[in-house]
């Protein structure tokens, strides 16, 4: 109801940990629709919707006008926009203030800005979220490069 | 500078990986890789990495890289010499450069799909 004052201008953007090695920041759009899995690993900005299930190795921001509907799993998660789903992040997840997320948070490190909305669970002590990832990711993906980022990165 | 489509055109980048349906209707550029189907209205660039197992709707295609899958254009299919497109191919206007490798089949019509005449530069956004 109290959305804040000024939607976007006063938060920060959402700057990436660390530039893209790729070149091109990937953006994707808003009139996009994913349904189905997404992986990734690269820094990515969601505007998008999607259905299913994101995987990334890297940062993943999700934007205002971002909306996802299942799990993600990632290092960095940054939102923005709407999530529906579990967020699995071996780094850490930071909700901004006109986020609205729906479903648990697993990550070390967890911020909630004044103004997110959220529902749903959070835990900080979910040493199992690498492994975990792995577990997934090589059953889904098998991607040894994935698993190994993962396995450098907790 | 809404309507310069090279500057705010989607990429979909390198390493990215998906499976299942897409729909959009902004220019993108696919660099990484889509399993599924492409349902686009606006102009679909396949790059030189990109890599398409699809059926691909849209209203321009460009193709740079890879494509196994039938593709639907309501305007044009540029084929450019990076391109390998296994598939068939099916819109008023076909262009395939010289070095492009190209098995399938080509169908020249308008009437690709419901050929309503579609406004150009409706919708950017």
């Amino acid at each position: 109801m109290n959305k804040g004052f000024s939607d976007s201008k006063m938060a920060p953007p959402p700057a990436a940990p660390q530039p893209s090695q790729g070149g091109t920041p990937c953006v994707l759009g808003p009139t996009l629709h994913f349904k189905g899995e997404l992986y990734g690993e690269e820094d990515l900005e969601f505007q998008g919707q999607i259905e299913g299930s994101i995987e990334h190795t890297r940062s993943l921001s999700i934007g205002k006008e971002g909306g996802v509907k299942g799990n993600i799993r990632a290092k960095f998660v940054i939102i923005e926009g709407k999530v529906e789903g579990d967020v699995y992040a071996t780094e850490s997840v930071s909700i901004r203030a006109n986020a609205k997320v729906t479903g648990n948070i697993f990550a070390p490190r967890v911020g909630i800005a004044d103004g997110a909305h959220f529902t749903g669970r959070i835990d900080m002590n979910h040493k199992g979220v690498a492994s975990k990832a792995d577990l997934t990711v090589g059953k889904s993906l098998s991607d040894p490069q994935a698993e190994r980022l993962l396995a450098s990165g907790s | 500078m809404s309507n310069a489509s090279s500057e705010r055109m989607s990429v979909f980048g390198p390493t990215l990986r998906f499976k299942g349906e897409l729909k959009a209707q902004e220019d993108i550029k696919i660099e990484g890789r889509i399993e599924g189907t492409i349902d686009h209205q606006q102009r679909v660039v396949v790059g030189n990495k990109g890599e398409v197992v699809a059926r691909v709707n849209a209203a321009t295609i460009d193709v740079d890289g890879r494509v196994q899958g039938d593709m639907v254009a309501k305007k044009s299919i540029k084929v450019s010499q990076s391109a390998i497109v296994r598939g068939n191919i099916r819109a008023p206007s076909v262009s395939i450069t010289e070095g492009a490798n190209f098995n399938g089949g080509v169908t020249m019509e308008s009437n690709a799909g419901s050929a309503g005449p579609s406004t150009p530069g409706a919708s950017s956004r």
